[in-house]
């Protein structure tokens, strides 16, 4: 792979020159093992955005303090403020995914503890002013940017890391998103709690603090990341002779990926499976407590046991898909989530309350694992060049399917119930659509083949594309 | 612009402190245990 390499000029400058690619090129000896830690500290931190319903009610009553007041925002209208954030998160992911690649994870873990924690402080102003569109704007937008900028910000740097175990080191950090709710959830309560006094709900000053703590925690990570050397190889590491038929030894720039089948079709897989993961997430205490009957005590239980499953199941599928392929864990996913789901109803009826827990788990980490092998799926089909900013577009069906799961799941039932149907039934017809979801979701598993060699980046020549070599100028040498 | 020389560059042994590496690690994982433990107290609860 020995060759030159075309550096923009560009590339080497910036205004604040130490968040630049080249200060963070690891030296000689320096352990991979420190990258992933520098990823969880930001995935962790933006993982709180799972757990921002526990601010739901009590902005519902920051005039009232105990009860809703006459001013007080509605449930309804603070429900925006997660919606916009997971709007923004798809859309920056989308827009900024080149600019990350380019700039390099520092700049753009940077940049996501900036828009992440000003998020807060301008939701805080917001809270204090009681004016809703600042928290929209904040939260929402600023917040959202953060998001999609934070979790795309590491992914191409791990996979460059950790050629020999991609799904491994992808999912070390994205189970961190997961596992940032669980986090995210206790402590903003904790917050509040101590913060909270007969005037105040404690929210204001809540977001305040959260947004130092974040911004401190997301700030480590900056510092510690390091970009691996160009040619970069671990020890040991021998690329295999003949790769895997899926795998490519060649490179897609951003732009022609959008342009292969393949993108559209993992897109329509990433949808359809979220939008099913989504749909029993949102409602998962309420089905718990229609289909099974539990108390609701035990149905936040339930709800803290999904995100256990959601976060282990993004290290342990990724990981497990180093060893059976992308192509093999997704039909995984998509088999086994069409069998489990369209056994709900079933199980619903028998109140097999044990079965209804692990089935629901098993389907919440299919749900995480889905993204946590995404990453690795990209860089088998289109190399590592542009990996990041194809993830980052990837991410906009997550954002679709924010918005199509719950929409799916609520407006079914209300209409089941409508028409007639038992509280317990009216999540059958939701399970069979999912079920449907997931079969389309098969077949276009079943229809992704290598990307077509018109569509592989060379230096020269009709599919080169001049940005490609400026997001990542040490691909151009391996051509 | 500039032109870079570029050779394949294979990892030396890790020289980066193994103290190091394990303080970033539990660094990172300690407030994930503290919300782990959190949740399963509160998942706990689906089987009383």
């Amino acid at each position: 792979m020995a060759g030159v390499s075309y550096v923009p000029e560009s590339y080497s400058k910036a205004w604040i020159p130490i968040l630049d690619r080249s200060r963070t090129i690891a030296k000689p000896g320096y352990s991979r093992w420190m990258v992933p830690p520098a990823a969880l500290f930001i995935d962790l931190c933006i993982g709180h955005a799972y757990a921002f319903s526990v601010f739901n009610l009590p902005l519902t009553k920051l005039i009232g303090v105990t009860a809703s007041a006459p001013g007080d925002w509605t449930l309804a209208e603070v429900g925006w403020i997660f919606s916009i954030a997971m709007l923004f998160l798809g859309s920056a992911s989308a827009v900024f995914g080149r600019w990350v690649e380019e700039g390099g994870p520092r700049k753009a873990m940077v940049a996501a503890t900036c828009c992440f924690a000003g998020g807060f402080f301008v939701s805080a102003l917001g809270v204090w002013s009681h004016q809703l569109w600042l928290i929209y704007v904040g939260y929402g937008v600023l917040g959202g940017c953060g998001l999609g900028i934070g979790y795309i910000s590491h992914v191409s740097t791990l996979i460059k890391w950790f050629p020999d175990h991609p799904g491994l080191a992808t999912g070390m950090a994205i189970c961190g998103f997961g596992g940032g709710a669980m986090i995210g959830s206790p402590l903003s309560v904790l917050l509040m709690n101590y913060f909270a006094s007969a005037t105040s709900v404690g929210v204001a000053q809540a977001f305040v603090a959260l947004g130092i703590i974040y911004g401190l925690f997301m700030t480590i990570g900056a510092i510690i990341v390091r970009v691996p050397p160009d040619g970069y190889r671990p020890a040991g590491y021998v690329p295999a002779a003949a790769p895997k038929k899926l795998v490519t030894t060649e490179q897609v720039s951003v732009d022609q990926a959008s342009k292969t089948p393949q993108f559209w079709l993992i897109w329509m897989i990433i949808f359809l499976n979220t939008t099913a993961g989504i749909g029993v997430l949102g409602q998962a205490s309420a089905m718990a407590q229609e289909m099974i009957g539990v108390s609701a005590v035990a149905a936040a239980g339930f709800v803290g046991l999904l995100s256990v499953f959601n976060m282990s199941g993004r290290f342990g599928w990724a990981t497990l898909s180093d060893y059976i392929g992308r192509k093999n864990t997704y039909y995984v996913f998509l088999l086994l989530g069409i069998v489990l789901y369209a056994m709900v109803p079933t199980l619903a009826a028998t109140r097999n309350f044990v079965l209804f827990v692990l089935f629901f788990c098993i389907c919440i980490s299919m749900y995480g694992g889905a993204f946590s092998t995404l990453p690795a799926y990209l860089r088998d089909l289109y190399g590592t060049m542009n990996v990041g900013a194809i993830h980052g577009r990837e991410l906009t069906a997550w954002s679709a399917a924010g918005i199509a799961g719950p929409v799916l799941v609520n407006y079914i039932r209300q209409y089941q119930i409508a028409s007639g149907v038992p509280n317990a039934q009216a999540y059958t017809v939701t399970m069979y659509i999912m079920v449907g979801l997931l079969v389309i979701g098969l077949l276009c598993n079943f229809l992704i083949k290598p990307v077509d060699k018109r569509h592989h980046y060379k230096a020269s020549g009709p599919a080169s594309d001049p940005a490609a070599a400026k997001t990542n100028p040490q691909v151009a040498v391996s051509q | 612009m500039s032109i870079n020389q570029n050779t394949d560059y294979v990892d030396a042994v890790a020289t980066t402190p193994k103290i190091q590496i394990a303080f970033v690690w539990v660094l990172a994982l300690l407030p994930l245990a503290w919300g782990f433990v959190n949740t399963l107290m509160r998942a706990a609860k689906l089987f009383h």
